[in-house]
């Protein structure tokens, strides 16, 4: 499974902070220590206020954007104080950083993808696409083909489209309110892209990451057609280690009974068939 | 302790000064300890450090049976803290045992197991299994939980109900026994009080303060559970005082716990007279943090010109300080 490094406290030096999108930041940080290892869907627990404070006390996960060279990236939109501070740091101040953290995607189960002529498809919604840029830049590393389906609120949120196009891959978009790509919904495209079979190939697995009833409607598509699914999960986290039970998640275990798992620990990302989803 | 023991950078000191710190039969090399319920079993920070760096790891609440814990959303950050209720999740004794004590036990570190039950009999039993089993040092008592054959009251606010508890669970152990007081209380001196005659060995102070968030926009409690338990820096002054009462009211030692975030928070709780102190909530902020004040806190009690630690206890109340250096 995606991620054998152990988590360390980092104290990183901010390479670079802007604004890729109204209210969406990327955050450029050196690539250090267990971080080298980081695997797509794994996290980074970062503390959002200045040195030396306790307040906001609780650390904030966010999932890694891209890995390259000595550097990585988190992409993030504003939602409330934690991420406003954030936001206010500049290129070459000190973050605080624990990782990498969580059980990321696990994509060797696809080695062989491409000599079986198949792809996979990576469905994202709103800020829960920048973990699947950097599957895809790991699936290119390992030769797994794939396509990519991404769905925004509307125009101005739409991120992480351009690193992919710079790469050479052309994205399918949907936006809710139609003002790029389709209108509707990513999983809409996702439809669309098993229909598409015949001439992009098979699809052997769907990888997914946004909010949880897109996640629930991409588990669905995915069995239905008898497709494993792979979704990265998100809910509110304590320690982002495993300890507080705060971030917990129902998944049927062996034998099918319910059990919770922690989605910090053995997620973020799960088996999509076994998440019980309550939305 | 000679002059020459305070200068700084003489590299001999710190092995003249002593850490340990006893309670009951035990002896814990440090007064450093994790708190129950902010370091799980130790897993998942072993991958940070060596706990055999510690004086004691202070587990998460072991039940007879598993316990499910409460619906989500269970936390919510406050100012300098956070709410919780998790509802006690846990995979229940049997579990404890098999699939978590045997790795603990790979450590120089002391054990001492929570312990939660939702009856007198159920203390006990659970007790009475761990010890069968060996491997625990001590037992913490968490009597915050309600009692359900009471009718709802907990063990936690009643001395009469604490005592009945602590006195059961004494009678069925000869390992040391701690209950962990709960500051919900009009008086924790009388809490103090009737643990003490009931046979604890020492009292955890404190466990977490009832508390409340309200969602604005939806009109209802954050917490799925309504209310939950505060904790971090917010409560650290409430604890202290509350130690400081304590320490004024019994004999036996205080584990002194609530909000701690670094070494001069914990030195606030052994002057008001904790004979050792457990680090909480700051865990799950900074992993590492209970190692930096075992590995600084020698050097304090040395800048002060003592050789033991246990001198520094309760050295802020003036009666105490008279007796000390009489």
């Amino acid at each position: 499974m995606g991620g054998g490094a152990m988590p360390e406290q980092l104290r990183l030096q901010v390479l670079e902070h802007r604004m890729v999108a109204p209210g969406h930041f990327e955050l450029v940080l050196p690539l250090e220590r267990g971080m080298r290892e980081a695997a797509p869907g794994q996290f980074v627990n970062i503390a959002c206020r200045a040195e030396g404070a306790l307040d906001p006390l609780l650390r904030r996960p966010f999932s890694v954007y891209w890995v390259e060279g000595d550097a990585f990236a988190v992409l993030y939109r504003v939602v409330g104080r934690g991420t406003r501070l954030l936001s206010q740091v500049k290129a070459g101040d000190f973050v605080d950083v624990v990782g990498p953290l969580g059980r990321g995607f696990d994509i060797e189960p696809f080695a062989q993808a491409s000599k079986r002529g198949e792809r996979l498809v990576l469905a994202g919604g709103g800020v829960g696409v920048p973990p699947l840029y950097f599957l895809s830049q790991r699936l290119s590393e390992e030769g797994i083909p794939f396509t990519v389906a991404v769905g925004f609120a509307g125009r101005d949120q739409i991120v992480a489209v351009d690193r992919w196009r710079a790469r050479g891959v052309e994205p399918a978009i949907s936006t809710v309110d139609g003002s790029a790509g389709r209108r509707g919904l990513v999983t809409d495209l996702l439809e669309e892209a098993f229909a598409a079979a015949a001439h992009d190939g098979r699809v052997a697995g769907v990888f997914a990451c946004g909010p949880v009833r897109m996640l629930a409607a991409v588990a669905r598509i995915a069995a239905e057609r008898g497709v494993p699914s792979q979704v990265a999960m998100e809910e509110w986290m304590g320690c982002g280690l495993g300890v507080c039970l705060s971030c917990v998640t129902k998944v049927r275990g062996e034998g099918g009974s319910l059990e919770w798992a922690r989605v910090c620990r053995e997620g973020p990302v799960f088996d999509g068939a076994k998440v019980v989803w309550s939305a | 302790m000679s002059d020459g023991a305070l200068r700084a950078g003489e590299g001999m000191e710190a092995r003249a000064v002593d850490l340990s710190v006893r309670i009951g039969d035990v002896v814990f090399k440090k007064p450093v300890m994790v708190a129950s319920g902010t370091f799980g079993y130790g897993k998942e920070y072993a991958e940070f450090f060596d706990l055999g760096l510690l004086g004691a790891v202070m587990v998460k609440g072991v039940s007879l049976e598993p316990w499910p814990g409460n619906p989500l959303p269970r936390i919510v950050e406050t100012p300098s803290g956070m709410l919780n209720a998790i509802g006690l999740q846990n995979p229940g004794v049997e579990a404890f045992i098999r699939d978590y004590l045997p790795f603990l036990r790979e450590f120089d570190v002391r054990v001492i197991v929570n312990v939660i039950g939702k009856s007198v009999d159920e203390y006990v039993a659970v007790v009475r299994r761990l010890d069968e089993a060996g491997g625990a040092d001590a037992y913490e008592l968490n009597i915050s939980c309600p009692n359900i054959k009471e009718g709802g009251i907990a063990f936690g606010v009643d001395p009469r109900l604490a005592a009945e508890v602590v006195g059961a669970v004494r009678r069925a152990t000869a390992r040391p026994v701690i209950p962990k007081l709960s500051p919900n209380v009009t008086d924790i001196k009388a809490m103090a009080r009737a643990c003490e005659d009931a046979g604890a060995d020492a009292v955890s102070a404190v466990n977490t303060f009832l508390g409340m968030a309200i969602d604005v926009d939806a009109e209802k409690p954050v917490l799925a559970n309504g209310v939950g338990g505060l904790s971090g820096p917010a409560i650290r002054p409430l604890a202290v005082r509350m130690v400081w009462d304590v320490y004024e009211a019994v004999q036996i030692p205080i584990i002194g716990m609530g909000g701690i975030a670094g070494l001069r928070d914990a030195l606030e709780f052994v002057l008001a007279g904790a004979t050792a102190f457990a680090i909480g909530t700051a865990n799950f902020v900074a992993p590492a943090l209970s190692t930096e004040i075992a590995r600084d806190l020698a050097g304090v009690v040395q800048k002060k010109g003592l050789g033991r630690f246990a001198d520094l206890v309760g050295r802020a109340h003036p009666g105490r300080r008279a007796r000390a250096e009489a």
